[in-house]
């Protein structure tokens, strides 16, 4: 396979083009398929035997978390990039997702204290996998900050990403904090190898939930980035250009 | 080898001069450390039981406050731009002025330490728990400072950044060092956080100073 | 009708965390296209 026809979209005027071009597809897609699994989950999916009705916020809870971390670990790698490539793009990627990854942080927080409340009596406890979320929310914020507080913008993104690489180490933590401690929050349902222990009619809105969130993120992650990308290159030429072909 | 020892050498004379940026992060440790029988109440089973936490929360905020003194003298005056200059290793001299930076204000907190621990009634072998935690926590927790001073060198007032980047990577040396302190008081083995500690030196000492050495020459040019 | 609404007795917390979560979806999109348009417009004026 030819990887090579790849490498064009590391500069910034074909990496935009891919962006706006592509962007549609991934978020009406995605906004239909969340749309579809909120369906499922709310209305579908019959009452769990031991939480009632009250289990309905996994369908919000486990896509918001689960994106969450993969957004960091896109935002680290993106950061990887820039700072081996000297990319602007890698960076411009890196910078968009930092906002759009701490609001899905936040939603997993919010819906899980709400899902606390009824269930365990306390919107929050100080076990392992609760903490290392919140550090998680921590080191975006870190991130945005510091890159917000430097003055030249080349200085700003690497050493922000600096900070994203490091803070991978947080990732493992989260993950398998419900297996290496005796926490609240219980341990995962869904395993990439073993089958899952959670019934067929509650797991397919939940996959579709999951898969939903996945691609509307990153529809808004072309259009984001793609705002980056046009802060960045404000004075090149083929901004003028496309500004001429969007006018026309 | 030779540099390398000038360098460390050099540092702690540099140190000593400035002996009371040393005297201030001493006197911070002391002071959130006194906070707590001054103002909650000095009840005996109540200070035992917060020992541990305090003793580590006093360390980080003493590093928070004395952070700034590891790179930022140095990035004004102009030397870091020499040593990053220079055909010398920048790995291997930031290692020397984290090593230098450690001995200058870290072994002054493990000597109070066992003061302020023996006003929290702690005695016996606890003691030399409370001791062994401060300083294996310490080592890593110099690491993470010297980290997020280079990255905020090039900020003017870094302020609460440097308390953000800080903390997140900092809690998992907090948590452990509090449990290992609260074992050996409840009287359970507490050498596993110990090796977790240790663990979390050894990775701190071997990539610390190369992720600090990049972000301080992220931050000179 | 009551009963979708009240999800048994669990009704609040199912309904505010769904809520939250379009909420928050929809404000990240409108945000993303917004900072869009304005950069692209502050481009067309400085032209």
């Amino acid at each position: 396979m030819n990887f090579k026809r790849f490498y064009k979209y590391g500069s910034p005027p074909n990496y935009f083009r891919l962006c706006l071009k592509y962007e549609n597809w991934f978020t009406v897609p995605g906004c239909l398929l969340i749309i579809i699994g909120c369906y499922g989950g709310l209305f579908l999916a019959p009452p769990d035997y031991q939480m009632g009705d009250a289990f309905r916020i996994i369908y919000f809870h486990v896509p918001s978390a689960y994106l969450s971390m993969s957004a960091y670990a896109y935002m680290a790698l993106a950061a990887l990039v820039g700072i081996v490539w000297r990319s602007n793009v890698a960076f411009s990627v890196a910078k968009s997702i930092a906002p759009f990854g701490a609001s899905f942080t936040f939603l997993a927080l919010v819906t899980g204290m709400l899902w606390g409340k009824p269930m365990w009596g306390t919107a929050w406890v100080w076990d392992a996998r609760l903490t290392s979320e919140f550090i998680l929310l921590l080191l975006y914020l870190g991130y945005i900050l510091l890159h917000a507080s430097i003055r030249e913008q080349k200085k700003a993104d690497r050493a922000s990403s600096v900070l994203a690489i490091v803070g991978v180490i947080n990732l493992p933590i989260i993950h398998y904090s419900v297996v290496w401690w005796n926490t609240l929050h219980q341990a995962s349902t869904i395993s990439k190898l073993s089958s899952p222990s959670i019934a067929g009619e509650m797991l397919w809105p939940l996959l579709v939930m999951i898969f939903g969130y996945g691609l509307f993120f990153w529809g808004v992650i072309c259009r984001s980035g793609a705002t980056e990308l046009l802060k960045r290159e404000k004075r090149s030429n083929w901004i003028k250009e496309y500004v001429e072909e969007y006018q026309s | 080898m030779n540099i390398y020892l000038k360098t460390f050498v050099r540092e702690i004379k540099v140190s000593m001069k400035r002996w009371s940026d040393i005297l201030t992060g001493v006197i911070m440790f002391v002071l959130v450390a006194i906070i707590f029988p001054l103002t909650v109440g000095s009840d005996q089973m109540f200070l035992i039981k917060i020992i541990g936490p305090v003793m580590l929360l006093s360390a980080l905020l003493a590093s928070l406050i004395s952070m700034q003194n590891i790179f930022k003298p140095d990035f004004l005056n102009g030397s870091l731009e020499q040593l990053a200059l220079s055909h010398h290793s920048l790995n291997g001299l930031i290692l020397m002025k984290i090593l230098s930076y450690w001995a200058t204000s870290s072994l002054p907190l493990v000597v109070v330490s066992i003061f302020i621990a023996s006003t929290y009634y702690v005695t016996g072998l606890s003691l030399g728990v409370v001791v062994a935690t401060v300083l294996l926590s310490s080592t890593t927790l110099v690491n993470i400072s010297a980290l997020a001073a280079a990255l905020t060198l090039s900020v003017r007032y870094p302020g609460a950044l440097m308390t953000l980047i800080l903390f997140p990577l900092s809690l998992p040396i907090l948590i452990f060092g509090s449990k290992a302190i609260e074992y050996s008081i409840v009287g359970i083995d507490s050498s596993g956080p110990f090796y977790f500690l240790t663990g979390m030196m050894l990775l701190s000492f071997s990539l610390g100073p190369i992720a600090t050495a990049f972000a301080i020459r992220i931050s000179l040019d | 009708m009551m009963e979708v609404l009240s999800m048994g007795e669990y009704g609040f917390f199912v309904w505010s965390s769904f809520l939250i979560s379009i909420f928050v979806l929809l404000i990240n999109y409108l945000c993303a296209h917004r900072e869009f348009i304005s950069e692209l417009n502050k481009v067309k004026l400085n032209k």
